[in-house]
């Protein structure tokens, strides 16, 4: 049979997904003091679908322009949604009066910022599970016109303070900022020093190094050199894929440098020591720490990372259509006008961003805030300085797209019902964030049970809408979703009843946080598997 | 079947849940780790019917009907057993040839016991005889956590026959007139008055106008219109550029020539005329259909391989093929839309690659002759009858029929630029004007428009090739 079907989930099911959606995190909201900053970061979540869905069906120039113009909500949204939250909660709890009150503080906080950034990943994930858009082409039209939009900005302000550095070189008070952790950097990376092993860095370089040559191996033009049809371009085809599997040997590497790290961290170098004996101890410390083995490396990633750039981009830009790489222009064009804008507005900008963030500071970090902007700003200038952090916050939406097309590309992101399995994910955050600034109990349940039902109600709508389209009834759908919030509520029901009567006391503190953080790991491995 | 998803969902978040309670003291979250497992329970409790019970019946609408048309089928599925079907979703068994064009052959549905669903949808029709499949249907357990899926037998209608030309050659009372016998221009034997002329030593007595002999004295003898027995060759043109449908789900306009090819080479092949069978266009596969110059030259005495009821199903089978499919791809919609687009290029190209025309100083035509027509003329006879059988999507009918100065030539054109878009309406006037330069070559067109039936074509537009004469 030849037929096309509606594919997307029933017009019930997504309505009563988005209305328990939007109930939810209203009443979530109502317990973070910061709203403005938080009602930002869900439009960045709204645009971004948008975005997503726009590049999906609208391909030439004007959607590619819509689609950048688009960027700046997003960018707008991440910064100001994450960032700008924090502020502001920085500046209602702190300064606290007591030290002790520190930690007490900044777990509120968190928690708020939880709530704020559970409910954006709901909404973002509500909405992306209503139009099912997150696809790999998809994204990578997103992150291209994106990285096209943030290319002019961003390379213009990174040529300006680049040549500004080398000719005027780093103001005084930036070193404090910048040089010593530089050269702490580098002092890890190329010669470590002391008594201790630093086999797990060194195991981090040699991963770094060993996968870059991987996939330049994985990408090397064999067929082109040796002719793709002769056998000896198979067997060399072979060979190299005969290199991998490398998720097997990623994971493998993976636990073995996550144990040297546990290892370094729990145990001193003098026990070590006496666990492999001193020979042993000394060769692997000479190895891991010889600095022309650790530059060798070193320079191999980074020369291979430059090789591997390179390479695809003179590898897709031909087979780039002709139409693609004008629609490229758009934001490209689009890029040039806001570093010109920025340019233009950089100095009141730059005074204004200052002034903003040193508000919401407490007194010393803002003092200390306003001098270091002062001596930048005196050898930079704002006008360099603005058009790259312009740069950087176009590129937010690049980032997020690389991020997403990982995701889909690992396979994580790559079912149906991906953006419900997000918003359950984001739901459940922002509930846990909501008990830490002790919300209803009520409200922490429900959370958690709405989350659970939009997982539910999204998937059965996005299985119902693949096999049988626009042929389903509404009372297939309602049968189902009353089910569904029937078994939540009595879930609701039950932990509260069982909350009241089990563990009105509180905990019994002494083994607990052996057993929580035993609990979380598992726990999250297994919640993050199963939402696939 | 099990969907263990959910199990894993309901067992992390509750880990989750208890873990985080731990971490951070909050009692809330340890005991909130008990809604998961209420799904968890739930998920397990339920489960499918062990004994489901269904019935379907599918109804047709109307049947045995001509290609492009539609048809409206009616499927009905009722839950005969005792248990509630919280989730069912049923999707009928289709041909995989037909397309969908309207409504859904799918239903998703909750039955109590006693309860049926219906839908209704219609698919477009092509040539030839296909068989629906039983329904599929897919059981869900309320908490879609135990599935089955089964077929369920379907009662009524399952076999749809489509005009099929091999075996309901209903042109047969709508043959042509003496077939194969042309009325020349010319006096001769035959049974038609043609004209008088004087009488010359030798003529038969029979042939003398006594009549004339009596009133004026002056023999003449009269002169019936020659009836010359001539050869009819039938030309499917299936070239790329004829591939091309005005709407999703239609046959394209090389089936629906194949189609009107196929319907008279049977008649006239019943009727007793020696015809010939060719087509132009045909892949480099049909090679073995073909002789050396790419044309296939088939006659009903034929031997099997090479018949011409093979060529129709080589030709039938290319001709759904739009340009740029590859064989054995299924008729996707998507890929059928790609088609309808790239349908459009072919037929630009086409006119291009078979047409090169290059103005000459003098003002004159100095068009070359395009490589297909060079190959017909070379096989066409001298006195042939041809009957080409094209969607005239492009120049190159024009030309062929130019070329044929001394033969008769009949072409019959199905429209598929019937579409309401602007570039369709462009290929609708393009192909009228095409007609009228065909007419105006001297060449009979049958404009068919190819949602009514092909004899009412031909009696409208060449009702001289359907009188007795």
């Amino acid at each position: 049979m030849s037929t096309s079907h509606r594919t997307g989930p029933p017009k019930t099911s997504t309505a009563v997904v988005g209305v328990l959606a939007l109930f939810t995190i209203g009443l979530l909201l109502r317990e973070v003091p910061v709203h403005a900053t938080a009602l930002v970061g869900f439009l960045g979540a709204v645009s971004l679908t948008v975005s997503l869905w726009l590049v999906d069906r609208e391909t030439e120039l004007a959607g590619r322009l819509t689609v950048s113009l688009l960027t700046i909500p997003v960018a707008a949204g991440f910064v100001v949604g994450i960032f700008g939250t924090t502020l502001l909660l920085i500046g209602s709890f702190f300064p606290v009066e007591n030290v002790s009150d520190v930690s007490i503080a900044t777990l509120i906080v968190l928690g708020n910022l939880g709530v704020v950034v559970g409910s954006g990943i709901a909404i973002f994930g509500v909405t992306l599970g209503v139009n099912n858009v997150i696809a790999s082409r998809a994204l990578t039209a997103y992150t291209r016109t994106a990285v096209a939009t943030a290319l002019v900005p961003l390379g213009t302000g990174s040529v300006l303070v680049t040549s500004i550095a080398l000719r005027e070189g780093s103001p005084d008070g930036v070193n404090l900022l910048f040089e010593r952790q530089i050269e702490k950097a580098w002092t890890a990376l190329v010669s470590p020093g002391g008594t201790q092993l630093h086999f797990a860095s060194f195991l981090l370089t040699v991963g770094a190094a060993a996968g870059v040559c991987w996939l330049l191996v994985r990408r090397f033009p064999f067929g082109s050199l040796v002719g793709a049809e002769s056998n000896r371009w198979r067997y060399i085809r072979q060979q190299a894929t005969a290199l991998g599997p490398p998720r097997r040997v990623g994971v493998a590497f993976g636990l073995l440098t996550v144990g040297a790290v546990l290892a370094e961290l729990l145990l001193a170098p003098a026990e070590i020591q006496s666990l492999v004996t001193a020979p042993l101890y000394n060769l692997v410390q000479l190895l891991t720490t010889a600095d022309w083995l650790r530059l060798l490396l070193l320079g191999t990633t980074v020369v291979g990372t430059i090789w591997l750039g390179l390479s695809v981009i003179l590898e897709e830009l031909p087979g780039t259509r002709q139409a693609d790489r004008s629609t490229m222009l758009a934001p490209l064009l689009l890029g040039g006008f806001w570093t010109l804008l920025a340019a233009v507005v950089s100095e009141s900008l730059f005074s204004w961003l200052v002034t903003e963030i040193a508000s919401q500071l407490p007194s010393g970090p803002a003092a200390e805030m306003l001098s270091v902007s002062g001596s930048i700003e005196a050898v930079y200038g704002s006008t360099p300085l603005i058009v790259l952090l312009a740069g950087i916050f176009l590129g937010v939406p690049a980032g997020i797209g690389v991020l997403l097309l990982g995701g889909v590309r690992g396979g994580y992101l790559a079912a149906g019902g991906t953006g419900f399995s997000v918003a359950c994910g984001g739901l459940c955050l922002a509930s846990v964030s909501a008990s830490i600034i002790s919300a209803p109990t009520w409200l922490v349940l429900g959370g958690v049970a709405v989350g659970l039902a939009i997982w539910d109600i999204g998937h059965f709508g996005t299985t119902v809408g693949h096999e049988v389209g626009e042929g389903a009834r509404g009372q297939l759908v309602v049968v189902r979703v009353s089910t569904t919030l029937l078994v939540g509520l009595a879930g609701v029901a039950l932990a509260a009843g069982l909350g009241r009567w089990l563990w009105a006391d509180g905990f019994d503190a002494s083994p607990r946080i052996t057993l929580a953080l035993v609990l979380l790991v598992t726990s999250l491995v297994a919640f993050a598997n199963a939402l696939r | 079947m099990t969907d263990d998803h959910r199990w894993s969902v309901g067992i992390g978040t509750a880990l989750a849940l208890v873990g985080s309670g731990l971490l951070l003291t909050q009692t809330v979250l340890v005991v909130g780790a008990v809604i998961p497992l209420v799904y968890l329970l739930h998920g397990v409790l339920s489960t499918v019917p062990s004994d489901v019970d269904l019935s379907a019946e599918r109804e047709f609408e109307s049947a045995g009907v001509t290609p492009g048309s539609e048809l409206t089928v009616t499927l009905t599925v009722e839950n005969t057993g005792t248990d509630v079907l919280p989730d069912l979703r049923l999707v009928d068994g289709v041909p995989e040839e037909l397309t969908v064009v309207a409504g859904s052959p799918r239903i998703g549905v909750a039955l109590s016991a006693g309860d049926c669903a219906s839908t209704t949808y219609t698919v477009g029709l092509e040539r030839g005889r296909y068989e629906f499949d039983d329904p599929v249907v897919r059981l869900r357990s309320l908490a879609g956590t135990d599935e089955r899926t089964v077929t369920v037998p379907a009662d009524g209608e399952r076999t749809v026959a489509c005009a099929d030309a091999v075996s309901q050659p209903s042109l047969a009372d709508a043959a042509l007139g003496q077939a194969g016998t042309v009325a020349a221009q010319t006096g001769g034997a035959g049974l038609e008055f043609y004209a008088t002329r004087k009488y010359h030593p030798g003529d038969p007595m029979n042939r003398i106008d006594w009549h004339h002999v009596a009133k004026t004295g002056e023999f003449v003898t009269i002169q019936y219109r020659r009836e010359r027995a001539v050869r009819t060759v039938v030309v499917v043109d299936c070239r790329p550029c004829t591939r091309v449908s005005y709407e999703i789900g239609t046959p394209t306009g090389a089936a629906m020539a194949a189609y009107a090819g196929e319907r008279l080479f049977q008649s006239l092949e019943s009727a007793g005329v020696f015809t010939n069978l060719t087509a132009v266009g045909l892949d480099g596969e049909m090679a073995h259909l073909t002789d050396a110059d790419g044309l296939p030259w088939l006659h009903p005495g034929a031997d099997r391989e090479r018949s011409p009821s093979t060529l129709f199903r080589a030709i039938h089978e290319i001709a759904d093929r739009h340009p740029g499919r590859n064989e054995g791809e299924g008729p996707t919609r998507q890929s059928q839309e790609k088609a309808h687009e790239s349908g459009q290029t072919a037929y630009r190209a086409a006119q291009t690659d078979h047409w090169t025309a290059t103005p000459r100083a003098d003002g004159g035509d100095t068009r070359e002759r395009p490589e297909w027509t060079e190959k017909l003329l070379a096989r066409l006879p001298a006195e042939t009858q041809v009957i080409l059988c094209s969607p005239v999507a492009d120049d190159w009918p024009v030309a062929f029929a130019r070329e044929l100065t001394d033969r008769e030539c009949v072409v019959i054109s199905p429209d598929v630029t019937a579409g309401s878009s602007y570039g369709q309406r462009i290929r609708a006037i393009n192909r009228r004007r095409r007609l009228q330069r065909l007419n105006h070559h001297g060449a009979k067109t049958a404009d068919w428009p190819i949602d009514q039936s092909i004899e009412g074509t031909l009696e409208r537009a060449l009702p001289e090739l359907f009188t007795d004469r």
